[in-house]
């Protein structure tokens, strides 16, 4: 507390004043002074405090501050800057105290502000303003020691720091704009997932095309669509259309197949067939579930083991099953496997065992399952005695 | 076709049936079959006097396995079987752990209907027997 001493406000030549904070009080180390809630203003020479009532000020030159810390504040006290000082010289007018045994002291900041003090402090005692000659700086000839070297290896080394610390300042600038946008970006996102929401509750109400757009909006943000993924209960007109599309241009294919085609089939075929503009795996299945509300003439099969085929509609079931038997009934000692159905009747394999499985669940067909595999006969235990 | 045993038994059909060796899943033709396979274990266990089924040797019994056409009945559906017989009355099994069973070719029901018909016809009805007498008596030689 000895290193302040009374001084009047002005300011001595060169001094220019930084910043200045109010609300401060001062410590003598630990301790509380009575100097509390005073103007505290900091300059590149020295730290000025003063309370209004008073004329006088305290000053403490910014020579003595040798390092400076940061209390943070709690629930009970405020934030604090505490400052190691050196030794007075000798020189230092008087002061409020003539001798102190503490070597630091502390500003308590009751309104706080202390960070950005502290940055400000910490830059004023870094450039030791105080040991520049008040004229212009002298860039040639005699340099006391002391002063900013411009010139020179050091000249050099400082304007290298000068401009890292520029870029630096420059990158974190801009990463404070990204900042900001990261920001927006999450309201758009919020937003636009409330939206998409809203949609799927009233899905019958809002148009094709304005689902479709938003729908692609969503996609180009990386949303993923609540829409669309639901199991078919979102039929659009997109799929009405589209399962015409597909009736058209496949019913000849699927009765030339024998009237069954698997649904991966229509897949690939309907998508070499468009060329452009392919369609999603998914959207050919809801497409094709929507057919038989439409009434087209073809219409989707799901088979119990959840494979799925395309089908003229009016397939009747029970000629199919018939045509299986034939096939068994020709192979009465060895049995048929899937295999061998597919190859003898040129369909897939898939289909094969759907087909032998479909009979065997109409108890038209048995199973014979061994160490050779899977094969079906026909039902003689109902068809001998 | 029909094969016969030395002891000039003849195996069903369904013997030589490959199917017939696989549970089927379809439930109205596992019934079918089971019927086919509880006929065929009663009848050939009567013919080779086989009274007593022990469940850890049932898969070696000629009955569950048929080598001309490499099929035999898996462990686990041989036991089906014999649920299915001891549901019918043709099996009681000795324990709770039911790994031994007598085998009944003739359930103790069958049994007391062929009884009391035999007693109504040679008018035994209401009158006390010993078990030789009903075995071996001279009213029962063509029983």
């Amino acid at each position: 507390m000895d290193r302040w001493y009374w001084c009047n406000s002005s300011l001595t030549s060169g001094e220019v004043v930084s910043t200045t904070v109010n609300g401060i009080r001062l410590y003598d180390g630990d301790k509380k002074t009575g100097y509390d809630d005073g103007r505290l203003t900091l300059t590149n020479h020295r730290l000025l405090w003063r309370h209004e009532t008073q004329s006088s000020s305290l000053g403490l030159h910014l020579s003595l501050v040798v390092l400076v810390e940061e209390e943070a504040g709690s629930f009970t006290s405020s934030p604090k800057l505490l400052l190691h000082l050196a030794q007075p010289p000798h020189s230092q007018p008087a002061g409020p105290v003539a001798a102190s045994s503490n070597s630091f002291i502390k500003l308590s900041f009751k309104h706080g502000g202390y960070s950005s003090f502290h940055q400000v402090l910490q830059k004023a005692i870094d450039n030791h303003g105080w040991e520049k000659a008040p004229s212009l700086p002298c860039n040639y000839g005699k340099q006391p020691g002391g002063k900013a070297i411009h010139t020179g290896i050091l000249g050099i080394e400082r304007a290298i720091q000068a401009k890292q610390e520029e870029t630096n300042q420059n990158i974190s600038h801009a990463f404070e704009d990204l900042k900001n946008l990261m920001g927006l970006a999450k309201d758009m996102v919020s937003l636009s997932k409330s939206i998409s929401n809203k949609i799927k509750e009233r899905s019958g109400d809002v148009s094709a095309d304005d689902t479709t757009q938003f729908r692609s909006y969503l996609l180009s943000l990386g949303i993923d669509d609540p829409v669309t993924r639901e199991a078919f209960g979102s039929e659009t007109q997109y799929h009405h259309n589209l399962a015409k599309e597909i009736t058209q241009a496949l019913e000849d294919p699927v009765k030339e197949a024998g009237g069954v085609m698997l649904l991966s089939e229509v897949y690939c075929r309907i998508n070499r067939a468009r060329g452009l503009q392919l369609l999603s795996p998914e959207d050919v299945m809801h497409a094709c579930h929507v057919m038989k509300k439409l009434g087209l003439s073809l219409n989707l099969h799901t088979f119990e083991s959840g494979v799925q085929v395309v089908q003229i509609t009016g397939l009747d079931q029970e000629k199919v099953v018939e045509a299986t038997v034939e096939v068994l009934n020709c192979h009465e000692v060895d049995g048929v496997s899937a295999g061998d159905l597919a190859r003898d009747c040129g369909m897939p394999l898939l289909l094969a065992q759907e087909r032998l499985l479909q009979a065997e669940q109409c108890a038209k067909a048995v199973r014979d399952e061994s160490s050779e595999g899977l094969r079906f006969f026909p039902n003689l235990f109902f068809s001998r005695s | 076709t029909t094969t016969t045993t030395m002891t000039g038994f003849e195996w069903p059909w369904q013997y030589s049936f490959p199917p017939f060796f696989t549970l089927q899943p379809n439930a109205d033709v596992r019934r079918t079959q089971l019927d086919a396979w509880c006929a065929l274990v009663v009848s050939w266990g009567r013919n080779n006097n086989v009274s007593q089924i022990d469940v850890t040797e049932a898969s070696s019994l000629p009955v569950f396995k048929n080598p001309s056409i490499s099929r035999s009945l898996p462990a686990d559906s041989i036991m089906v079987v014999l649920e299915e017989l001891a549901k019918r009355g043709n099996l009681e099994w000795m324990d709770k752990t039911k790994r031994r069973g007598y085998l009944f070719w003739r359930s103790p029901a069958e049994w007391g209907q062929q009884i009391y018909t035999w007693a109504q016809a040679t008018s035994h009805i209401n009158s006390v027997c010993t078990l030789y007498e009903i075995s071996q008596g001279d009213d029962t030689i063509n029983q």
